[in-house]
Formats: C-alpha cells, structure tokens, sequence
C-alpha cells in the first residue's frame, strides 16, 4: 500500500479531483488530503505514515506541511524551498541567472529607476499578491512620484508564448498566443514537439530551484528564447490526461 | 574595498560600523529602503552587510551573492532565521531546543485547539519587532487576527527569559524581566552553561558569525528554549560592538563561500 499525502488548500481540491480519482483507481493507493483552510499545521505532529507528499498550494501552511513530510524522510514534490524561492519573482529571477537561462532584463525597485522604457510590472510575491493580468506599459516619468517597490520585467514583444510541463523527467511543450495579447490562454494553446532549448532551460530552472512539478512560459523576441514565469502549482487539468500523468509519476516517487 | 551596508533604521550600529569601515580605508554607503533599486547597478561594490533583514534587503543580497559579491550575513541563513517557518526546521536540525507552534487561519485554530493548548503566543511569521507579539489566552483571542491570513502560534515557555549578542565568539547575556510580553527592564548577567549549550548549537548550525537569541529558560524543566533568533541584532546593549563587528564581517568575508542556495 502506497499512502500519497496531499497537501492543497481549498480551491485547488477541485481542480485536483481528477489527480486523486487517477491515484484512487490504482489497486494499492491511498489519499491523505490536507487542506489548509479547514486543518491545522501542527509542528509535533508525525506525518511519516506517508510514502510520498504532493504538494499543490503556495501558502505558508502548505510549506509547513511540506517541510514537517521532509524532516520525515517523505520524498515531497514541490518541495518546501522550491514553493517557497518560486514565490519571490525575484528570487526566481536571480536563481535562473545562476542556472544560465535567458530572461528579459528585471529589477526590484522603483519603476523610477528602472533602465528600459518598456516594462511589465508582476506581483512581486506570488504567495502574497494573488492574480494579476500582465500588461505592457510605458515606464511612468519620474514626476508622477517614487511610487512602491514591485517586481519589473523589459516588455518582451512576442508572437507567440511557449509553455513547458514538467513532471519528473518528462516534458511537455506546447505554444499560445501570449497572455498580454489574449488573457484567454487556452483558446489558442496547441501541443508542439519538443523544442530541445526550451528542455534544456526548464531543467536548468528545475535544478537551481528544486522544482520537480512544474510549469514554465517562454516568449521568444528576435529569435531567442526568454523565461518569464515559472510556476510551482501548474494545473494538469488541461490535458486529457495530464491527471494520470502526473498521478503515475506521483507514485513513483513512494519511498516503499 | 567598497562596502555597502544595507540598513532599515537611521542612527543606529550602521553608522558606528561606517566609521570603523572609513577609519581602515574602506569606503562605504549605506542604503536604506527608499533608495534601493536592485538591478546590475547595485553590483558596483565589494561587500555588501545586511543590517537589515528586511525582505528587499535580503533580495538584495541574495542578488548580490549570486554575481558573486561578498555578502555579510549570508542572505540565505538571515532569511531562514528570519522566517519563522524555516528556522523552526533549522533549528531543529542544529539540535536547538525551539517550542512547538501550531499554523492555521484563525477561525479554524480557535475550532480545533484543545482548552489545554492555551496560552500561545502569536508572532508574525516573518516579523522580527515585539510588536507583532501577542498572548492568547483562548479561542476569542484568535478571532482578533485577520481571517484570511493564517497564523503562527507558538507554545508559550514560562520562565526566566533571556537575551543573548554575540559577535564570534564574544557574547553578552542580558535577563529580562518580562510583564506580559513587554520587556522591563534588562540586566547584564555572566554567561550560564545552559545560554552556552545553545548558543553553540545556534553558532554551529547556522554558521553566523553575528546573531542574537531570545531564550526561555523553562521553569519546571531547566530547559532553554529559543524563542526567537535573529542574524543582526541592533547592538543597542552593546553600543562600542562596531570595531567587534567589523573585524567579524572582515574575516567573514575572506571566508570561501558555497553556492547560492545550496541547500
């Protein structure tokens, strides 16, 4: 018997139905749920009966959870520094300058300060400051005011944004049109073959941050590829089988 | 050598650091908040201090250590230190005695604790100031908090509290006589065997060569319990620290360094 911990919060339970249904069919599975709006992190509390802890949330509950499943010896995915580097836009930025992967030019500041005309401003912390719809504008001049530090990226101008799955070892790639373009992501989204470079920075990422679950997107300015955002909560739920896929992978992963 | 020291407040240990630093030749800057933007122009220094744990300050020097400039404290330790989730693990890990905590939104750990978890303290998970400090004596307390963010809780320790600055291995302890969670007033005191047990464990686990501690030495038990740490501590105790501090971040510098988030 394989036990999975899962460690979410309420609105990612519903998109993980078909992730616990795909674990649940199999003969010698069992689901723990942890949800962090209805239960209570306790530091003393053992959770070593797990044989292995899916993660999908970023708050500071599930990083708790995550990092008492560790200290267990219970291989964790994501892991409790992987959500939480992955949460700091700047952290993550910083980290794939390490890893050697192109991203537009940032910085974390004022837009004041900022060196290029163009940007698009992010939440700065992904647990923290929720959803936001990326736009490229024109940097504010300097007499509007010092305004508040943020997260700024260059405004890559792109045909196309390309998306990269992880689960494990396994990769997936696909393109859309991009998100400042069309916020409706999935009405242009189709599968592509697997673009070799795009492969080789999302492992790159995937190594620097300790993601093994992940999801990365891509826009590619004059011929070359620029990371933009890497995500440690993807939903599978846009692939028709992006359930088993990752509750195969999942399984795996069990220490028995 | 050009040092930049990273600094929340005005006047304080910073600027005794600044005229050390000046005095051997160095020259140094020192930014604070409202003038920090971290981009490849705040790569134009040597060293780079974190005074401050504040989180653009430890963006800033993890930015900094990244292009392989030398930064004093290590911005990856202070941010555990710092985040009270992290360095429960860490201290742990280092065999440093720390309370258990509970984590939950507040109507839910006022639903599920038992009569017998109270009292608790709830503490910020990445504020270090007193402020954010509070006793909760039972279910009512909780509802106070904010219901849409969740809260740390710590296993109240009743006993003698301590304070403990170190630079290396110079260390001074301080005892506090505690009203609620005020302090009242703070009394130098020798060094104890039990301050040093867990001092040393502190030292040894996190490798800073600055730091503080504030320990609980629980009455029925004789154990010290750290209770909040921290990687920079303001000196205001030890206010003739800087040529201490100095010289520490001196040879913390000249120190080999491992890679940016090698855990």
């Amino acid at each position: 018997m394989t036990t999975v911990g899962i460690v979410t919060n309420a609105y990612e339970v519903g998109r993980l139905q078909r992730v616990i249904a795909a674990l649940e069919a199999k003969p010698s599975v069992r689901v723990e749920l942890f949800v962090e709006d209805t239960q209570v992190f306790v530091s003393e509390r053992d959770c070593s009966r797990w044989d292995v802890c899916f993660t999908k949330g970023r708050g500071p509950i599930i990083q708790a959870q995550a990092l008492a499943a560790e200290a267990a010896g219970v291989p964790t995915h994501n892991c409790a520094w992987a959500i939480l580097v992955t949460n700091h836009r700047f952290l993550t930025s910083v980290l794939a300058d390490t890893a050697g992967v192109p991203q537009p030019d940032y910085a974390f500041g004022y837009e004041r300060d900022l060196q290029f005309p163009e940007l698009i401003e992010k939440n700065t912390s992904v647990e923290f400051d929720g959803k936001f719809t990326p736009r490229i504008r024109s940097k504010v001049p300097e007499s509007l005011g010092e305004g508040h530090q943020a997260y700024f990226q260059r405004a890559i101008h792109a045909a196309w944004e390309y998306k990269v799955h992880s689960v494990g070892e396994t990769y997936r790639c696909f393109k859309q049109l991009p998100v400042a373009v069309n916020p409706n992501k999935m009405a242009s989204r189709v599968a592509i073959p697997d673009e070799p470079l795009l492969l080789d920075y999302a492992r790159r990422v995937k190594a620097a941050t300790r993601l093994t679950v992940t999801s990365m997107d891509f826009l590619k300015e004059d011929e070359h590829f620029y990371l933009t955002d890497v995500n440690s909560a993807p939903n599978f739920n846009y692939m028709e089988d992006g359930a088993s896929w990752l509750a195969d992978w999942l399984v795996l992963q069990g220490r028995t | 050598m050009r040092v930049t020291i990273l600094a929340k407040k005005a006047h304080d240990i910073s600027d005794g650091m600044k005229a050390v630093f000046e005095e051997r030749g160095h020259l140094v800057t020192i930014r604070r908040q409202r003038d920090l933007t971290i981009d490849r122009r705040f790569l134009d220094t040597d060293l780079v201090v974190l005074k401050s744990k504040r989180l653009c300050f430890l963006y800033a020097g993890l930015y900094a250590r990244s292009r392989g400039i030398r930064v004093v404290p290590d911005p990856e330790v202070a941010y555990r230190v710092r985040d009270r989730i992290l360095c429960h693990d860490s201290m742990r890990r280092a065999g440093v005695p720390v309370p258990a905590y509970y984590l939950g939104y507040p109507a839910v750990l006022a639903r599920t604790l038992p009569p017998e978890a109270y009292p608790l303290v709830s503490k910020g998970r990445m504020e270090a100031s007193s402020t954010s400090v509070l006793m909760i004596d039972g279910p009512e307390a909780l509802l106070e908090h904010s219901a849409d963010r969740p809260v740390y809780l710590q296993r109240f320790i009743s006993g003698e509290h301590f304070l403990v600055n170190f630079v290396e291995s110079a260390a001074r302890v301080f005892r506090k006589e505690m009203v609620g969670t005020r302090r009242i007033a703070l009394r130098e005191i020798a060094m104890t065997a039990g301050v040093a047990d867990v001092l040393t464990r502190f030292r040894l686990g996190t490798g800073l060569a600055v730091g503080d501690l504030d320990l609980v030495r629980e009455s029925e038990s004789g154990t010290y319990w750290s209770v909040d740490p921290g990687s920079f501590p303001s000196f205001e105790l030890w206010p003739d620290a800087a040529p201490l501090l100095v010289d520490a971040i001196l040879r913390e510098a000249a120190r080999p360094v491992c890679p940016l988030l090698s855990r």
